[in-house]
């Protein structure tokens, strides 16, 4: 009974291999035939089958089957295995099991997956070889089940015991201890070049599988170009090395200079944070409706390639992803004055967030399992988002682990972290402060020696304000102050007083409600809870009174601020944020926050973290006044809520661009609908004066003197540094008022103190920013029952997973420490793996674990266990250097193969696994778009910055990727969606690809370009040079004899192609002249018929302006009024009283003798096609070009006229209709330049679109201005030239009124004759015409496309070649 | 030890190849077309399918299920009162008081379905629509609400259902794409962009291909920039070169793949043009669908409900409509019925735009015999308040709302579900959105559970854990 591996002892038959197992099914059929399957030879004692079924069967049973078949609520195929007679009964499909017989026992069939479509348990991978082997004993010897009755409904609800499952599913592979495995002995030592070979040897050695031979030189040197750094080697790259593979004996060390020449380039570090940005799904936006920007994303992307390029080791780069802005001893650089680390959580914030969700918690609950989803696939291959309903299916990380990370991730906000060095964000900090004292100093004693002479001065309003000190004071609105001496001061105050008291009494109330939360940001930060971040709030001591300097104009100082926290003391540069202790929102609350600011800083509550505005989402922004806001809670009832203020770019999602931006608030408060602040008559000056023991002023004098004696203190008090709110706000009011000398003109002094401090200021560098997390006071996090955030049950500490360590992080913080020195610690079995294995997947492209991001049951084993292994450890003692790991995985042997199966390998290990040879793999989107931008000439190697679009010709890093418009190139070639955690991208094949690279426009132009740069290589003279340039520069090798020859007939046929087509031009331009010839006749007999010329000069009609040029192509090309003559470039034909421009040529003027600023333009014009883009009817501009103002069709938007202008400085869409009418008869335009700016458009008399203001006009001077017709500016050429007729083009030295358009609409006969002209042919002439134009212009556009030339021929023919080797398979793929 | 044998879930995951790829013996034919289906990732279907097509015309915005097919008598009674129930957050937070229908109900057709008079072309049909009233979405905006939609998740990366229904059964066309997305006019991908077709992590060859139904070039690239000669001899020629790396690549079946999906390409740059070619139909069937309309999105909509039809002669399994933007009440490009304000000015031109096209869609299919194997799917991603926003607007609803279902072995003439008095919550047999997709898959012959593909450790389904095929409405 040797062939029964469970029955002598009762050791179950864990580990006992595949090929065992299949034995044992080859026993039991002989049982069967012998009939004695159901009479095994020793019978086992029933109390040990018992105890078989409790601990073999019954686990399994409960774990994977009762959940679909049980008696109380599934029962799947009418089938119940939750009691013995649910078994016998079985389900649809007959009985489940025949006890004692395994082979007749449906079950056994169904867990071995011998049954299609009943592979069980479903949606699972097989179960274990060892529980298949028991269920087998188990049948075998009588399926003895003591169930009697199936559990209840509570026993079946508890499922399996958590803590036994655990500890079985940590027995899968990637949970197992790393162990430390020795390096194999092989038979070939010699065939080895280091240990990873020996590992891959040993392996294919036990197999007996031979590896093939190396990959020859151009093969190996192409591998490592796109493997390492993800480009082809350019033409002399190739020679070069290739030329150093001479002898075998050189190979080894030619290799592994290019591999350390290539591993050093910038080009390798661009190449491998891609990689990393699949790891963690990098986004430039959020998604969505509205898809916003995830502001200054780039950063983080230019962040991993300085670490790629520095080799920042795995560990601390991991570390700095989960908590680098919390790390002690920080990773600076110097160069750029960075705090690296810092920019590495800004990964947490690549995640799509919803638009304007009204469940609020649902939104949040969705974007941290977004994080963690990415966070634990990324670094362990684990899918720890499995388990948010339920203790995962298969793996060992139970729900509660969730909801561990989920207390993490979820306790921190999403923010923006300022990256600089403390040196950066303190620039000048110092000395703007002592600048600030001695200005402090010199103001003061200043104001107190003048002031006695203010009383002096009648108070009134100072010159461009209203505000007087009585006025702003002591009797808000009233007319009837007490300089006018028309009111009885003394009652007037003690009416104001009673006023003030009643205020003060209210906002007592208010404040004081005891339904209302009172955060006074006065106070001590640490007093408040609130947390600060950037520089602003922390320069700023809330607790005193704070100024400013004013930053331009005349002015020393700007304002005086009571306590609280402000941004701006120093500086409206710096950056701030603050945010408060989360709170629940309650039924009917308010927001409300006394705040100020300027340079759209915004202040929001955040409802459960959710950081975009919108709809219910309210912001406010504040205003230079102090000002109560009020944002209504009521909405947001039951939801966590925090407040944020924070300056315009220190936002979570910014909301504008602003690089000065501050806030000042002195109140937040939450407070129930009706309690709300007073309306404020008084202001905190008013203070000083109502106070009870204050008699009141019996005189206007009297009451100066009290206010001068105020002052007198408040100064003092400023200068001392202990100025009270009031106090700031008295001095603020005597800057408003102007009554306090706060200009250069009377405080000569002081200039130099505030020139210096405003240069100082102007060198403090805009903070640079990146998308970050902040810590608050963390929370853990209630476990939702079955994933329900509407049923949350109890907290779950923040810890680790429980498989690797249970123990709760003791920490206040969120715990992002806590969790990367678990990543990282020593015994977590899974990071080294993982990354390891990433690297090897890049590198081989097929990871020695194929599923990269499943380390879990439902993913693969490894094929090389002991070797993975071995490298983690081996990647953890040389201190995690992935370049070290890459170098030495491409100098191995293994790595180095050729791409060609031995037949023994094709037929035993077709996937090749064991890796015999080499895999061939087809190149990611990326490097094929880049190669294409290489091989074409057009590489833009330009690295770093902000993301640019598809059209550009950076490498594709740098391609924007924003969620709702992926580049449609890259995706068309597996681009991922960013949306989770790609360690292996697809490699499809679909037909858009072959579209893209065959039909798309811009392929098109680099091929194009490509040839040109064949054409001009003074190195590529005849056609067989040219073709080996282009075969190498695609595919990194020569060309063979038979591929030359191919090449040669390719060519040779596309020549006598491009000369039909040249024949073909002929013949179009013949019969687009007859056309021509044909549209002008018809013109001109209907004009004969009509007795009128187009340009009959106009009757003389009332309220018609003189221009100052006028061009009516009836009369030559010489302007009726100065003279001025258009000179006449590349044969425009005047006929028909129209200038008639082809694209291709057009008129300048002589100088104009006249100067012009304010100015109209008009013409009549008609189109020859209406897709034309950007061509100019009618330009005025300086002689070169450089300035112009135009009348341009089609250029921003299609079909519309615009006001062109150099680098559209004076130009703006008029949204006015798309022109429909101008390719049938000539329309009217006019674009006039007002003299306050406004730029208006007229069409047929009537306003085009919109006008719209410009901040100042051109002044084009006599002498030094030309006027084109049919090019938008000089110097000619691209998209400036215009296809129509121009029938009239004047111009005059004013803006004409819009009556006056009118009328010199109506007045033309122009509009007049092309009716009258269309009216007097007949209707088949006028067909006829139609169709003639029609068929011009699409004669037109097919002669521009065919070659006229030789060397257009020859361009087009090589762009033809070009093409086609783009369409290639080899250039796409790597062998 | 060693590996199990490629089975070919696992070939599509991992090499996964273009339509054409599977039966590579197949593509070397010629002119083949329909004769060379393509099988999908089911061996065999779970059961007879009732349907082969589904037509998908997506209400992006959100139609009012109050004006449109549940009347609500209790809305006028109550008109501009207060909300009698408690008022569930809207987006806009702007909530005005109850209001009225402007539209009346007519009972239509034998089965005496009630249609509003927003839609009297349809409601000559009403005997072929299973109107569900009690349609639920847990999704409260857009783009989220039309992920969830299109994917049954509220975000991107998952696949789309169209691309769900071509993995599953395959094309019967390997020169069309198996799920086509149309476009006409102003139309643009609703709000969520082009993600909302995705294939996800399916095989790229199921995702959604825009169609712009009245444009020369339908597809992007499909036009060649050369003469077809020219290119085909261009063609030739790489493969003369590919053919050689073949050989050099040891007959790698990914290589293989792709060279023979250089054919397909070649095809599609005739099949496309040709199939979006309307020059052939009749006068009279141009007038059905409005093609011939002075409105032009109306006309721009007939144009895309004829091109289904004609899709669907040539066996595409999953064709989607968009709507056109009237620009009325916050309706844009995006979301066309999205009227937070002028609600009934918006809808009715909403209406005006779909009615006759799609009406003109079922009468044809059904003259032609192709609505017994066609079934169409009428929805928007949710309903809308009963009570106002503003004045004049209605905010978004999911709690509640319309959807419809014609052809493809669909009860005609039934109401399935119902929502309060107010038309506010589905109350009677409400339905999620798998349900609607388990219904789908259910008359293509699918049991919408073991329709599943396994990424990140899961076996995802087009329904996740959810769905139940609503019997009730099926002949």
């Amino acid at each position: 009974m040797t062939l029964r591996p469970t029955s002598m002892d009762g050791i179950p038959a864990h580990g006992s291999s595949w090929l065992t197992s299949s034995c044992l099914v080859l026993a039991l059929a002989l049982f069967s035939i012998d009939g004695r399957a159901e009479t095994p030879a020793n019978e086992k004692p029933a109390h040990d089958k018992i105890d078989f079924f409790e601990t073999r069967i019954r686990p399994v049973l409960i774990e994977h089957c009762y959940s679909c078949h049980n008696s109380s609520e599934t029962a799947e195929g009418g089938l119940v295995l939750d009691f013995r007679q649910g078994l016998l009964k079985g389900g649809d499909s007959g009985p489940a099991l025949k006890p004692g017989d395994p082979r007749s026992s449906l079950l056994l069939q169904v867990i071995r997956h011998e049954l299609e479509g009943l592979e069980m348990p479903s949606a699972s991978p097989r179960l274990d070889k060892s529980i298949i082997a028991d269920f087998e004993t188990w049948i075998r010897d009588g399926a003895v089940d003591p169930r009697e009755h199936p559990p209840t409904q509570e026993e079946l609800a508890k499922g399996p015991d958590w803590a036994e499952v655990l500890e079985k599913r940590k027995q899968w592979w990637s949970f197992r201890p790393i162990t430390r495995p020795s390096v194999p002995p092989v038979t070939q030592p010699d065939w080895c070049r280091n240990d990873v070979d020996r590992f891959i040897l040993a392996k294919l050695e036990s197999r007996q599988l031979a590896p093939v031979g190396d990959a020859a030189p151009e093969v190996l040197i192409r591998r490592l170009f796109f493997v390492l750094t993800g480009l082809p080697p350019t033409l002399e790259e190739l020679e070069l090395w290739r030329t150093r593979f001479n002898s075998p004996a050189e190979r080894d060390i030619t290799v592994s200079q290019l591999v350390d020449d290539l591993l050093a380039r910038p080009q390798f570090a661009e190449h491998w944070a891609r990689h990393w940005m699949d790891w963690f799904r990098y986004a430039d936006s959020h998604g969505s409706e509205g898809d916003p920007d995830i502001g200054e994303a780039w950063r983080y992307r230019d962040y991993l390639i300085r670490a790629f390029q520095s080799d920042v080791p795995y560990d601390q780069l991991l570390r700095e992803q989960i908590a680098g802005d919390l790390l002690e001893s920080p990773r600076l650089n110097e160069t750029l004055q960075i705090n690296e680390s810092a920019i590495g959580p800004a990964q947490w914030r690549m995640v799509f967030h919803g638009f304007t969700p009204t469940d609020a918690l649902d939104e949040k609950v969705r974007f941290v399992d977004d994080a963690i989803d990415v966070l634990t696939k990324g670094t362990m291959a684990l899918t720890v988002s499995c388990a948010r309903c339920h203790d995962h299916k298969f793996d060992a990380i139970s729900q509660a682990d969730y909801y561990a990370l989920f207390g993490i991730v979820g306790s921190c906000r999403p923010g923006r972290t300022v990256i600089d060095l403390p040196e950066v964000k303190n620039t000048h900090v110092t000395a703007l402060q002592n600048l600030k004292q001695q200005i402090r100093s010199k103001v003061a004693s200043a104001w107190l020696s003048a002031l006695p002479e203010l009383t002096q001065q009648a108070w009134t309003p100072a010159p461009g304000t209203s505000i007087t000190p009585a006025g702003s004071l002591f009797f808000p609105n009233d007319p009837t102050g007490p300089e006018s001496g028309q009111s009885d001061l003394s009652r007037d105050w003690i009416r104001n007083r009673k006023q003030w008291e009643e205020e003060h009494q209210k906002t007592k109330e208010f404040l004081n409600h005891p339904d209302v939360q009172v955060w006074n940001m006065g106070l001590p930060q640490e007093d408040s809870h609130w947390i600060p971040t950037g520089t602003g709030p922390e320069l700023n001591e809330p607790d005193a009174a704070a100024w400013t300097v004013a930053l331009t104009g005349d002015q020393i100082l700007a304002d005086f601020f009571p306590k609280g926290v402000y941004t701006h003391t120093l500086s409206t540069r710096h950056a701030g944020r603050i945010s408060s202790p989360d709170f629940t929102a309650k039924e009917r609350q308010n927001l409300w926050l006394r705040i100020c600011g300027s340079g759209r800083s915004v202040a929001r509550p955040v409802i459960q973290h959710y950081p975009r505005a919108g709809t219910v989402f309210p912001i406010v922004t504040p205003t230079e006044d102090w000002k109560w806001q009020r944002m209504d809670l009521n909405y947001w009832n039951g939801d966590e809520v925090f407040v944020e203020i924070s300056t315009s770019l220190d936002a979570p999602i910014p909301t504008s661009r602003e690089e000065r931006s501050w806030f000042g608030v002195r109140d937040v408060v939450i407070a129930p609908h009706g309690v709300d602040p007073p309306a404020r008559k008084f202001r905190d000056a008013h203070d000083l004066f109502f106070d009870e023991r204050i008699p009141a002023p019996a005189s206007v004098p009297d009451l100066k003197q009290l206010w001068i004696q105020q002052m007198s203190e408040a100064i003092h008090a400023w200068q001392s540094g202990e100025l009270s709110d009031a106090q700031a706000d008295l001095l603020a009011a005597g800057l408003e008022s102007r009554l306090l000398p706060n200009e250069f003109g009377t405080l000569p002094e002081v200039r130099p103190l505030v020139e210096e401090y405003r240069r100082l200021e102007q060198e403090i560098p805009v903070p640079q920013r990146v998308p970050g997390v902040s810590e608050a006071v963390a929370r853990d996090q209630p476990l939702f029952i079955r994933g329900n955030h509407q049923t949350p049950s109890d907290p779950v500490p923040r810890r680790f997973l429980e498989a690797i360590d249970a123990t709760p992080y003791a920490t206040q913080q969120s715990g992002r420490l806590e969790l990367a020195n678990s990543l990282l610690a020593d015994d977590n079995p899974l990071t080294r793996r993982v990354i390891v294995n990433r690297l090897w997947h890049h590198l081989f492209g097929s990871g020695l674990v194929r599923t990269p991001d499943n380390f879990g049951r439902m993913g693969e084993e490894p094929s090389h266990p002991e070797l993975l292994d071995w490298l983690a450890l081996r990647f953890s003692d040389h201190h995690w250097s992935m370049k070290q790991m890459i170098r030495e995985l491409v100098l191995s042997r293994t790595w180095q193969l050729d791409s060609f199966p031995g037949s023994d390998a094709t037929e035993r290990d077709p996937e090749n696994r064991l890796l015999s040879h080499a895999s061939i793999r087809r190149l990611e989107a990326e490097a094929i778009r880049d190669s294409l931008l290489q091989i074409s000439g057009q590489f833009d190697s330009t690295r770093y910055g902000p993301p640019v679009g598809g059209g550009s010709n950076r490498r594709s890093l740098y391609v924007a990727v924003r969620r709702t418009a992926l580049d449609p190139f890259l995706r068309a070639f597996d681009f991922p969606e960013p949306f989770s955690s790609t360690g292996r991208r697809d490699v499809t094949n679909v037909p858009a690809q072959t579209l893209m690279l065959m039909n798309d426009e811009r392929i098109r132009g680099l091929a194009a370009a490509g040839a040109a740069s064949v054409l001009q290589n003074p190195k590529t003279v005849n056609d067989l040079e040219k073709i080996e340039w282009i075969v190498q520069a695609a595919l990194s090798r020569s060309a063979s004899v038979e591929e030359l020859q191919f090449l040669k007939q390719y060519i040779d046929d596309s020549w006598s192609f491009q000369k039909t087509q040249h024949q073909l031009r002929q013949q179009k331009q013949e019969t687009l002249q007859q056309l021509q010839l044909r549209d002008s006749d018809l013109l001109a007999q209907a004009r004969i018929k009509l007795g009128t010329s187009p340009q009959k000069s106009a009757p003389p009609s009332a309220g018609l302006v003189s221009p100052v040029a006028r061009w009516n192509f009836q009369n030559g090309l010489q302007d009726s009024i100065h003279g001025w003559t258009l000179k006449n470039v590349n044969n425009v034909m005047i006929e028909g009283g129209a200038a008639r421009l082809n694209g291709t040529n057009y008129l300048v003027s002589t100088p104009l003798t006249v100067p012009l600023k304010e100015k109209s333009m008009e013409v009549w014009v008609e189109l020859e096609t209406p897709s034309q883009r950007g061509g100019g009817v009618l330009t005025v501009q300086s002689s070169s070009g450089e300035v112009f103002d135009s009348i341009v069709f089609g250029e921003m938007a299609p079909q519309e006229w615009l006001a062109g202008s150099d680098y559209a400085r004076r130009s703006k869409s008029f949204q006015g209709t798309p022109e429909r009418e101008a390719i049938q008869h000539p329309v009217h335009l006019v674009i006039t330049y007002q003299k306050d700016g406004t730029i208006t458009a007229y069409r047929d008399g009537l306003v085009y679109g919109k006008p719209y203001p410009v901040k100042s006009l051109v002044e084009f001077s006599p002498g030094e201005t030309v006027v084109t017709i049919g090019l938008r500016h000089l110097p000619a050429g691209g998209n400036r030239y215009f296809q129509g007729r121009v029938y009239l083009a004047q111009l005059y030295d004013r803006a004409l009124s819009a009556d006056e358009v009118a009328t010199s609409y109506r007045s033309s006969t122009l509009v007049e004759t092309a009716k009258r002209i269309m009216s007097i042919l007949t209707d088949e002439e006028r067909l006829e015409l139609k169709q003639n134009r029609e068929q011009q212009t699409q004669l037109q556009a097919d002669i521009a496309a065919l070659p006229e030339t030789e060397p257009q021929m020859a361009l087009s023919v090589w762009t033809d070649v070009v093409g086609a080797v783009f369409l290639m398979k080899e250039m796409i793929y790597l062998r | 030890m060693f590996p199990h044998p490629v089975t070919r879930r696992q070939l599509l995951e991992r090499c996964s190849i273009g339509f054409g790829s599977i039966a590579l013996a197949g593509l070397l034919a010629e002119g083949a077309e329909m004769s060379t289906a393509l099988p999908g990732a089911l061996s065999q279907l779970h059961h007879a399918p009732k349907a082969k097509h589904v037509i998908f015309c997506f209400m992006s915005g959100g139609v009012s299920q109050v004006d449109s097919f549940d009347p609500k008598p209790m809305l006028k009674e109550l008109h501009g009162k207060s909300m009698p129930v408690k008022v569930e957050r809207t987006q806009f937070n702007n909530n005005g008081n109850v209001m009225a229908s402007p539209f009346e109900f007519t009972p239509s057709g034998e089965s005496g379905l009630p249609v509003s008079s927003m839609f009297p072309e349809v409601a000559k049909v009403a005997d072929e629509l299973a109107v569900i009233r009690s349609m639920t979405s847990p999704v409260n905006e857009h783009a989220q609400g039309n992920f969830f939609m299109h994917s049954g998740f509220p975000m991107m990366g998952h696949p789309s259902a169209g691309a769900w229904v071509a993995y599953g059964l395959g094309a019967e066309n390997r020169n069309l794409p198996g799920y086509v997305v149309l476009q006409s006019g102003n139309a643009v991908a609703p709000h969520g962009g082009v993600s909302l077709f995705s294939n996800g992590f399916l095989p790229a060859q199921h995702q959604g291909s825009i169609f712009a139904a009245d444009r020369a070039d339908a597809v992007r690239n499909i036009r060649p920039l050369d003469e077809m000669t020219r290119q085909r001899r261009r063609l030739d020629f790489v493969r003369e070169f590919d053919s050689r790396f073949l050989t050099r690549a040891a007959e790698n079946a990914q290589v293989e793949a792709a060279i023979q999906n250089s054919e397909t390409a070649f095809r599609m740059q005739s099949a496309v043009p040709e199939v979006c070619e309307i020059s052939g139909e009749t006068q009279a069937t141009l007038q059905r669908y409005g093609v011939d309309s002075g409105d032009p999105e109306l006309a721009a909509y007939g144009r895309q409900c004829l091109l289904a039809r004609k899709l669907v002669e040539k066996g595409v399994r999953f064709i989607e409509l968009s709507c056109l933007t009237r620009n009325i009440g916050a309706g844009g490009a995006a979301n066309p019925w999205d009227q937070h304000g002028e609600l009934a000015r918006g809808h009715k031109r909403m209406a005006e735009q779909v009615d006759q096209p799609i009406a003109g869609l079922i009468q044809d299919l059904k003259e032609r015999g192709l609505l017994e194997e066609t079934l169409i799917v009428w929805a928007g991603e949710f309903g809308r308040t009963p009570f106002s926003q503003g004045s004049d607007g209605r905010d978004h609803n999911p709690l509640g709302f319309s959807i419809w279902l014609a052809g493809g072995g669909v009860k005609g003439g039934t109401v399935y579900g119902a929502t309060d008095d107010l038309g506010y919550h589905a109350v009677e047999n409400p339905c999620t959105i798998y349900d609607l997709w388990a219904t789908v898959l259910h008359q293509l012959g699918v049991d919408h559970r073991k329709l599943t593909f396994r990424y990140g450790g899961r076996d995802f389904r087009l329904t996740d854990v959810h769905g139940n095929v609503l019997h009730p409405i099926l002949a």
